[in-house]
């Protein structure tokens, strides 16, 4: 009896260990690795997916509503005590680095080496016998491209930040990370351009029937957005900002060759794929660009951003139910917009201006852009217009209210309902290269190459005043006057260009590399308008109290710093000048 | 009621009965000499010759709290187990338990036991336990593989005695009332608090009420437009009361002993109005029963069966969805609206939806119940191999538990709304009525299981016992344990396995030298890691042991070891060690149809793996003595160091951002924990009385050491270097008095800052007071430092008075709840004693205990910092009990009673707050957020035996 117990035992515990070895193995979960990834079309395309969500836009999404262009001259975000202040209030520093692009261009960086490393050259051999496998192999073959495209996207969206950075074109691994260097801003724009030479020709140039029998796909980059990205990274590399050092010889050869590739991007876009700016500048930024005719005429390359409403929740005039004020266009922008006779409205000799109707017979853009007093925003309400008058409505005496007289349009739908029943959400697509901006783009090459509004040298066709015409012809604008001289045109274009592009996310940028922070940074004009009776009085005032007050900490400025914890972490990296 | 009606009756009797005198007990010294260790060995360790440092709570000195399960049994009696009261409603009160402190990044749970098993306490009934032994030290814990690193619990139950045959009963009624209710501010004060803040914020004077409004609040003529609700006394009553009964049959023959129990419990709750349904109550109740039979039979002359068998059923019933009332109660203002409108519908508006009405939800919610059911079963054999070699047994056992709770929502939803004032006329306000009308559902079906759990556990194990030439003593253990719990879920299913060698050898009953080995292997862990060695080594001295000297006996121990911990690197972080992908549904719109290119999904690269991964391993060092003093003072104080390495910490810190992919999980966290750990106890008579006295003092500290902390700009915001779960914050000055001083002020960035509003200490010298001046302002909320307790007692002739206290140091708190220290903002309710002490421009100092009044919301003000900031030490009377024991020899007369106590005892009676000028105030320092204020409890009882 007793030995039987012993027996028993011993035979359980070797029984128990002996299980052991399957037990410790046992598991619930499946990790799938890189040969299940590489296994399907699908499943390897959707690293690319990865990639194109993690492209630009700006929905105020960064800075709890507030867009970049509320740390500009062109907006002021109505909710006081939003991050977005730290770029003018004091608070910016390294260790409050404002960085989100430097983690988010480096993932996606990683994403497109871990690709152009691992994913390149495979050939799905258990999909061989597919009916679409020519089709899917040609989509497959493009991704390559398409990752040079966004790698060297992704850095540009680095140099115009930071400046240079380490350039990394393969996988690291975690140790290597912390050992990589900065390289100088320069050999950044040369990879950039070299990387965007090498696979212009290779990138699929129109998506429509590339391949037959799988669902098209206009959404991802041709190689127009390889010739758009070439051309700005070319221009950004000739600015002020890139160029500090360099003698007049080697700035005048980098001028020459912005304009060299914004003219080949020009000529691609309208001589081989027919593009022409589009004829109602309101399209460019509705909820059909992404199909719109007229505006895909002009669009070369856009974030496409999942249906939703947060534009419209954030920016809609304070006083109607769920909106938040948000993104408000300054007096600063308003006031850049011309009359419709070609003249400021400051300007002495302007008798179309009305100060008592200052938004008559101006510039169609402006109503594409702004709304004002008195307007109807959005569309679909029943209720009056907008009381942005003092103690009205929709004014800064509610809270949250505009403080600078105006609410955004661009980019907001005014037909989205955002509160009650029947809610909607609407596709936003982000424009990040058009072709009207590449005309602007050239302009300032052109400009800066000749050292003359006027002249078109040996090669080119445009002269600067010809490309900014274009520009403002579209928009129902005259031509630029002729004869003015270098400083008198370079004010014209940045005037030209701050009203074109507001809100499109470039004058954070623009004001930097061309070094005017100071200039046009540190006052902010909002428009204050009383009523009395029916009677409505407009004055506009500069840095009101209720406001934060800017200040331009310098010119280090212009670029960001790099997050201190990442200076810190790494063994190689080193800050920026001034930080 | 039935309950109080046997209550009485056994009160009756127990008065009834004759008196008796009490045995006297056996020296001090040597019952606390001879208790035994359990450890894991089955071999007789006792404090007298063990080396381990281990601290025994009996049962029967501590169970005086009426608790409903043994967890709150425990509260307040230290010796090396710090409790951490919790709060809720009754159901959900459970204490945190903690074991010489927090202990690591990780994570500073103990392992709790049940008879040497690894269960749950929830549903112990304080009376079916013996004693509670906390295991601290590397030589008391060896045994439990990989979950016993930081400390182990282990509650042993009753077991029956040869010859005998007891049974008793006990019965206790008890009653709470609740402590600390909040107290808000009525309809009048809020309309005019909310004025003053928009008036602070730059608004007219009357910017939302106009005086009409308020005097209207004032006179309660309108109590419907204008409603000014006591929401505390409208739903919830004071007082609670429940019921604990007891029988137990206990005893045994010659080959056969058994303790078999039966409880009951039932606790009701403060909700109010209860009973205004027909059919059904929407009380907060909880019911339990319990059965519990632990026997052991003599099978052989050398073969002993030992099993147990526990099952409990609980019911628990709260009104509504299960919400948390009082939560509701702090977010809704007395002046939000009225109870209910003269139609009879159910107050509720569009700022503070009817669903939280606080009356309705307690009354007209129906109700949701909770069963929970447990059985617990384990069996174990003893042969004596003694024919094989002398001194040598086999022990096999296994266990079997299962738990499951599931749920009965019958809750319903009803309409609500409220007339709204559109103006005045005259005198007269003009309303428009508005109402939700098609919210009102019957009483829910809905019904299923919130959770579930299997664990089984086996074990084999030979021991040997022998003493060789008079002084050789040797004991050792082979041992192998298996271990499987599989929760409800995917991927919780664990298997562990533990084999070890336990052996120590005595020389001359003096010198000791103790050794544990064990190889353990978890499934947790990645291929390759899942197996681990843990080395332990101890010592023992007997210095003295002469019960006629002045020390009765004095040893010193030291132990150190090393221990491993099977803790992934974050929950169900299962794919640390190899590079996982992941395809989600997320998509791009690049198709001509913009709707997500057929739906096609993004693939993500997971976190990058950990490089050759490890575990979590911790080094255990512990001095100790065990002291015995004039035959009544017990002494036993230790030093205690721990050193918890390879934690598995994030990576981010460590690694630049270029790495673009998640940062790697590193195996690299450090931290020290160390502390001394004291206790004390005298038990002495002196004629007729019988004094006792005791108490016991820990003191224990983290440090941080590494945790790959991301380098940070300036030092104060550094987290490594400080204790763990430290709090961190700005540093308050005051509150600014003037716009002038705001101006010669460092900028404060969080929102536009006004008189009033908080001033924070530019730590970094940076001229901006932003995050980065944040800095480690106070101890941590999660575990204080200091926990000590004591207790006093003494008895004449069969009356007793016995009293536990215990107080807590180095413990902080930041304030934050909504509604009341955060009044008034996010639409919520607003304390008075906030209201009472705020600043305003009347009370314009720069020490008012509560900054300016806002009406949404002030980032500059709702910032953690000091300014919240409070030191939440106490000293509560636990428990104070008086009783009076009948005298036995009075009893025996009746020959069958054979004792009698009758006792009344009160729990948690006071409260006293002994932090400095930062001492807490309003709420109890054990319930700081918007939940059910605690409950003091006084409990009649009485015990008999037969």
């Amino acid at each position: 009896m007793k030995l039987k117990h012993i027996i028993s035992g011993v035979a359980l515990l070797t029984l128990g260990l002996s299980a052991c070895s399957d037990q410790m193995d046992y598991k619930e979960y499946k990790i799938d690795g890189e040969d299940y990834i590489k296994r399907d079309f699908d499943k390897v395309g959707k690293i690319t997916t990865h990639v194109y969500r993690a492209l630009d836009y700006d929905h105020g999404q960064n800075y709890g509503g507030a867009m970049l262009a509320s740390a500009t001259d062109e907006a002021v975000y109505s909710h006081q005590g939003n991050a977005v202040e730290s770029y003018f209030n004091g608070s910016w520093s390294a260790s409050n680095a404002n960085g989100s692009v430097w983690s988010t261009c480096w993932d996606a960086i990683s994403y497109c080496n871990l690709y152009l490393d691992d994913y390149v050259g495979l050939e799905f051999p258990e999909h061989k016998l597919e009916k679409d496998y020519q089709d899917q192999m040609i989509k497959y073959n493009n991704y390559q491209w398409e990752m040079r495209f966004m790698r060297a996207y992704f850095y540009f969206l680095l140099v115009r930040q930071y400046g240079g950075v380490p350039l990394i074109t393969n996988n690291l691994n975690a140790e290597e990370a912390n050992n990589q260097p900065r390289v100088s801003a320069d050999e950044i724009f040369d990879f950039i351009d070299s990387e965007c030479l090498a696979i212009k020709d290779s990138i699929i140039a129109n998506y429509s029937g590339a391949y037959v029998s799988i669902e098209n796909e206009s959404g991802r980059v041709n190689n127009l957005g390889v010739l758009a990205l070439r051309a700005r990274a070319a221009l950004y590399h000739a600015s002020p900002l890139f160029t500090e050092g360099k003698d007049d010889a080697e700035k005048k050869e980098l001028w020459h060759q912005a304009a060299l590739r914004n003219k080949e991007c020009i000529d691609e876009c309208t001589t081989k794929r027919s593009m022409s700016l589009a004829k109602d500048y309101s399209k460019l930024f509705g909820v059909d660009n992404w199909s719109n005719a007229d505006a895909i005429k002009e669009i070369i390359f856009a974030r496409r951003v999942a249906a939703d409403r947060s534009m419209e929740t954030r920016n809609f005039p304070i006083g109607m139910a769920g909106a938040g004020g948000g993104n408000c266009p300054t007096e600063n922008l308003v006031s850049a917009y011309e009359t419709t006779n070609g003249l400021a409205i400051d300007d002495p000799a302007n008798t179309q201006y009305d100060p008592k109707n200052p938004y008559k017979n101006r510039d169609a853009r402006l109503a594409a852009t702004v709304a004002v007093n008195g307007e109807k925003w959005p569309n679909y309400l029943d209720t009056d217009a907008l009381e942005t008058w003092y103690g009205g409505a929709n004014s800064r005496t509610v809270t949250y209210g505009t403080p600078t007289g105006y609410y955004l349009k661009k980019y907001v739908n005014g037909e989205q309902k955002i509160s009650g029943t029947g809610m909607t959400t609407t596709n936003h697509t982000w424009v990040l290269f058009r072709l009207g901006q590449v005309y602007l783009d050239y302009a300032e090459a052109m400009l800066n190459y000749t050292g003359n509004g006027y002249e078109v040298p040996e090669g080119f066709s445009l002269s600067a005043a010809d490309a900014i015409n274009k520009v403002r012809n579209r928009a129902g604008q005259p031509n630029l006057p002729s004869g003015l001289g270098f400083d008198e045109f370079v004010k014209r274009y940045e005037n030209e260009r701050f009203v074109e592009l507001a809100f499109e996310g470039h004058r954070i940028y623009d004001v930097r590399r061309w070094m005017k922070g100071k200039q046009y940074f540190e006052n902010v004009k909002v428009m204050e308008i009383t009523k009395n009776g029916d009677d409505l009085t407009f004055k506009t005032v500069t840095n009101p109290s209720y406001i934060t007050k800017r200040t331009w900490a310098g010119d280090y400025q212009n670029l960001w710093p790099i997050p201190q914890s990442e200076v810190l972490k790494s063994g190689a990296l080193t800050q920026n000048k001034g930080w | 009621m039935k309950s109080r009606y046997i209550f009485l009756m056994s009160l009756a009797a127990g008065i009834a009965m004759p008196v008796f005198s009490q045995e006297k007990a056996d020296s001090v010294a040597k019952t606390w000499l001879d208790q035994e260790y359990n450890l894991g060995v089955d071999l007789g360790i006792t404090r007298e010759n063990s080396t381990a440092s281990i601290s025994v709570i009996r049962n029967d000195a501590v169970n005086q709290r009426s608790a409903k399960n043994v967890g709150n049994s425990l509260i307040g009696h230290g010796k090396g187990l710090i409790t951490i009261a919790g709060n809720g409603t009754y159901y959900e009160q459970n204490p945190t338990f903690y074991v010489r402190g927090l202990q690591s990044l990780s994570g500073s749970t103990p392992l709790i036991l049940v008879d040497g098993i690894e269960r749950d306490i929830t549903m112990i009934d304080p009376e079916e336990v013996l004693e509670v032994q906390i295991l601290k030290d590397a030589a008391a814990t060896a045994l439990y593989g990989y979950k016993g690193a930081d400390g182990v619990i282990n509650v042993i139950t009753k077991r029956g005695e040869y010859n005998s045959r007891t049974i008793r009963v006990n019965y206790e009624h008890v009653f709470s009332n609740l402590t600390n209710r909040p107290n808000f501010v009525d309809g009048a004060t809020y309309a005019k608090a909310m004025n003053e803040a928009l008036y602070n914020e730059g608004q007219g004077l009357f910017a939302k009420y106009s005086e009409q409004d308020i005097a209207a609040f004032a006179s309660g003529k309108y109590p419907t437009l204008y409603p000014s609700v006591n929401w505390v006394n409208e739903t919830f009553r004071n007082h609670a009361s429940g019921d604990r009964a007891s029988v137990e049959f206990s005893g045994g023959g010659e080959k056969f002993r058994y303790f078999s129990m039966v409880n009951f419990l039932y606790s009701d709750g403060f909700i109010k109005n209860s009973n205004r349904n027909e059919g059904y109550s929407t009380q907060d109740k909880y019911v339990r029963g319990n059965v519990r039979i632990n026997l052991d039979v003599d099978l052989f002359k050398y073969t002993q069966l030992k099993s147990n068998i526990f099952t409990s059923i609980a019911e628990m019933q709260s009104p509504g969805a299960n919400t948390n009332i009082w939560n509701t109660i702090y977010s809704v203002p007395s002046a939000a609206f009225p109870i209910r409108n003269e139609n009879g519908v159910w107050g509720g508006n569009s700022t503070w939806s009817g669903d939280l009405n606080p009356v309705a939800q307690s009354t007209d919610a129906a109700y949701y119940k909770i069963f929970d059911r447990s059985l617990f079963f384990n069996a174990e054999v003893v042969q004596d191999l003694c024919m094989v070699t002398k001194g040598l047994k086999f022990n096999i056992g296994a266990s079997y538990d299962i738990i499951s709770n599931v749920y009965e929502d019958h809750s319903k939803k009803y309409n609500y709304g409220m007339s709204n004032v559109t103006g005045w006329v005259g005198d007269e306000p003009q309303y428009s009525y508005w109402q939700v009308d098609d919210q009102a559902t019957e009483m829910g079906t809905g019904s299923g299981l919130s959770s579930f759990q299997r664990r089984v556990n086996a074990w084999a194990s030979f021991g040997y016992d022998n003493i060789f030439a008079d002084k050789h003593h040797v004991m050792a253990q082979l041992k192998y344990n298996y271990d499987y719990e599989s929760p409800q879920g995917v991927s919780t299913s664990i298997y562990r396995h533990n084999i070890s060698l336990w052996g120590q050898y005595t020389f001359a009953d003096r010198y000791s030298l103790g050794l544990a080995l064990a190889e353990m292997g978890s499934s947790r862990l990645a291929p390759g890691t899942k197996w681990s060695f843990s080395p332990n080594v101890s010592l023992g001295a007997v210095i003295l042991n002469n019960e006629t000297l002045p020390v009765n006996f004095l040893k010193a121990r030291a132990s150190w070891g090393i221990q491993n911990l099977d803790r992934l690197p974050g929950d169900n972080v299962w794919n640390y060690y190899q590079q996982a992908y992941q395809v989600s549904g997320v998509s791009y719109p690049w198709s001509d149809k913009y709707d997500g290119a057929s739906t096609w999904g993004e693939t993500t690269v997971l976190q990058t793996p950990t490089v050759n991964p490890t575990h979590e391993k911790v080094a255990k060092y512990d001095v100790g003595i065990d002291a015995s003093f004039l035959g009544c003072l017990n002494l036993t104080a230790d030093f205690f160091y721990n050193r918890h390495y390879d934690i598995f910490v994030d990576g981010s810190g460590a690694y630049s951002s270029l790495i673009g992919f998640t940062a790697p999980f590193k195996n690299q966290g450090k931290v020290d924990n160390r502390g001394v750990d004291i206790e004390l106890n005298f038990n002495k008579n002196f004629g007729d009385w019988n004094v006792m006295a005791g108490g016991s003092f820990l003191f224990a500290k983290s440090k941080i050491l590494d945790m790959a902390e991301e380098p940070k700009a300036f030092d104060n915001l550094k987290n490594t270097g400080n204790p763990l779960s430290s709090t961190y914050g700005l540093v308050a000055l005051g509150l600014f008095t003037s716009q002038e001083e705001i101006d010669n002020s460092p900028t404060q960035t969080f929102s536009t800052v006004r008189p009033g509003d908080i001033k924070y200490a530019d730590i970094n010298d940076d001229g901006v007071i932003d995050a980065n001046d944040k800095t480690k302002i106070g101890h941590n909320a999660v575990c204080p430092e200091i926990f000590y307790t004591f207790n006093l007692g003494a008895e004449y002739k069969g009356i007793g008075l016995v009293a536990h206290f215990q107080g807590v140091g180095n413990y902080g708190c930041n304030l934050s709840t909504q509604g009341y220290y955060w009044g008034l903002i996010n639409n919520s309710s607003l304390a008075q004693e906030v209201y009472d002490n705020r600043w305003s421009e009347q009370n314009n100092v720069a020490d008012a205990l509560y900054p300016r009044l806002s009406s949404t919301s002030n980032a500059n003000n709702y910032q953690t910092s000091t300014f919240w900031q409070r030191d939440r030490s106490y000293l509560k009377l636990r428990n104070v009990e008086l009783y009076y024991n009948f005298d036995k020899n009075l009893l025996a007369k009746t020959h069958f009673i054979s004792g009698a106590t009758v006792f009344v005892r009160g729990v948690d009676l006071c409260n006293i707050a002994t932090g400095g000028d930062d001492k807490l105030t309003g709420l109890n320092p054990e319930a700081t957020g918007a939940v059910a204020p605690l409950s003091r409890q006084i409990a009649v009882g009485v015990k008999l035996t037969f």
